[in-house]
């Protein structure tokens, strides 16, 4: 394995164009569509309701950004994401992103949606195991309202899941970021950083025996997987996310 | 030499028009058979097991699933597929896979648009190729039931069986 090379960075609709600045014309350098071919990403989906769309300006200063929403009367399998088919079975996988859901009000009780997922190739168990080695999602709670809950893949016989490790976010933007390690207990986990830039003291961490999802070859990003009342709740409103990179082995940061 | 046996799954089917979701998988789907001009099939996801503890790649469903396979070719005549449910208080979904079928692989389309009880609707798909259609509840709600899905005209009629003795 090539260690320390980046595996994808995918400013949502920018690839390659962070930082630049196009004064006046800032949708003039936004594809229209976040996957490829126009755009980076290697797929989307909008289904059951789910939509997405480029918008400006980005965050963290750059021009572009990918808007999700769910319209009203979405389902239960509504899909707002962008799909990166570039990690190879990584036993290291480390990613990043930026993303602001102030629109999301008001928010509590049981609505929930999930806004990434690293996804191994093959389930485990084999039948009827899941292939979420790490899922996140955004529920109620903590200071501004809004939290994010990060529950990871474990061999532990009965259910295959991790206890939630919950981060609150701020208002305004914020910066997640995830480590996952492959290996059996006592060496797979997934270390979290949100709203951290501090490589060596992650925000929490989540002990895991994840060995038989082998790693990571897919990362989903946007919203999916929401609770009846998050979508009876939050219809039109958008969740933005920008700047995802994604790594095998050093700290990404802000 | 015999020379025989084309068993096309036409001739099969109105004789499995409740299908066992008992032996079905990815790797052992069971089939749509055709009855009366149409392809449809009566099934129990309380008779299945959970196939796909993931949909999508992007949903989690450790509710039991019921998977079929089909074809598309230029013989087709069906444009939707309806799923409708016998249990009043189940949540029914259903989705379809193109050309491979996982937990991690990406859908196709989805209809799961109404609550318990109701039916949903999915358009058949229109290109050639092979396609996966997955019976299961609605994300977290749960339960399972009995169902039909009938699609509005013909799908292709699969070659269940081909032999040369």
């Amino acid at each position: 394995m090539k260690s320390n090379l980046k595996i994808k960075a995918l400013s949502v609709a920018v690839m390659g164009l962070a930082g630049v600045v196009y004064a006046g014309s800032s949708m003039a350098v936004c594809p229209t569509d976040p996957a490829a071919p126009a755009g980076p990403w290697t797929s989307k989906a909008t289904l059951g309701g789910g939509a997405l769309s480029i918008t400006t300006p980005g965050l963290h200063t750059t021009e572009c950004v990918l808007s999700a929403h769910f319209n009203a009367g979405a389902g239960g399998l509504a899909s707002a994401f962008v799909r990166d088919d570039t990690p190879s079975a990584e036993p290291r996988f480390r990613f990043r992103f930026y993303t602001k859901v102030d629109a999301i009000t008001p928010f509590s009780g049981l609505q929930k949606v999930q806004l990434f997922t690293a996804n191994s190739a093959a389930s485990f168990p084999v039948a009827g195991g899941s292939v979420q080695v790490l899922r996140a999602s955004l529920i109620p709670g903590g200071g501004t309202g809004r939290q994010v809950s990060f529950v990871a893949g474990t061999n532990n016989g009965t259910d295959y899941v991790s206890a939630p490790f919950v981060a609150p976010l701020a208002v305004g933007e914020n910066y997640v970021e995830g480590e996952v390690v492959i290996g059996a207990a006592g060496t797979g986990k997934v270390n979290i950083w949100v709203n951290n830039n501090v490589a060596g003291t992650p925000t929490g961490t989540i002990n895991v025996d994840n060995a038989g999802w082998v790693g990571v070859d897919t990362a989903i990003l946007g919203m999916a997987d929401s609770t009846t009342s998050f979508r009876a709740n939050q219809a039109a409103k958008d969740i933005l996310f920008d700047e995802y990179d994604s790594r095998r082995q050093t700290f990404i940061g802000q | 030499m015999k020379k025989n046996a084309f068993l096309l799954a036409s001739g099969l089917l109105a004789l499995a028009g409740v299908g066992s979701a008992q032996a079905q998988s990815c790797a052992t789907p069971l089939i749509i058979p055709i009855v009366g001009g149409n392809h449809t099939v009566n099934g129990d996801t309380c008779a299945g097991t959970n196939q796909l503890g993931t949909l999508c790649g992007a949903f989690s469903s450790p509710e039991n699933d019921v998977i079929y396979r089909f074809n598309i070719d230029a013989t087709r005549t069906a444009t939707t597929f309806t799923l409708s449910t016998s249990t009043p208080a189940w949540n029914p979904a259903m989705l379809y896979l193109a050309g491979s079928c996982g937990g991690g692989v990406s859908c196709a389309d989805v209809g799961d648009n109404n609550g318990a009880g109701a039916s949903e609707t999915m358009p058949v798909p229109l290109g050639n190729g092979v396609y996966y259609i997955i019976i299961t509840s609605s994300p977290g709600a749960g339960g399972c039931g009995a169902f039909t899905i009938a699609a509005n005209g013909k799908l292709p009629v699969a070659l269940q069986k081909f032999s040369v003795e």
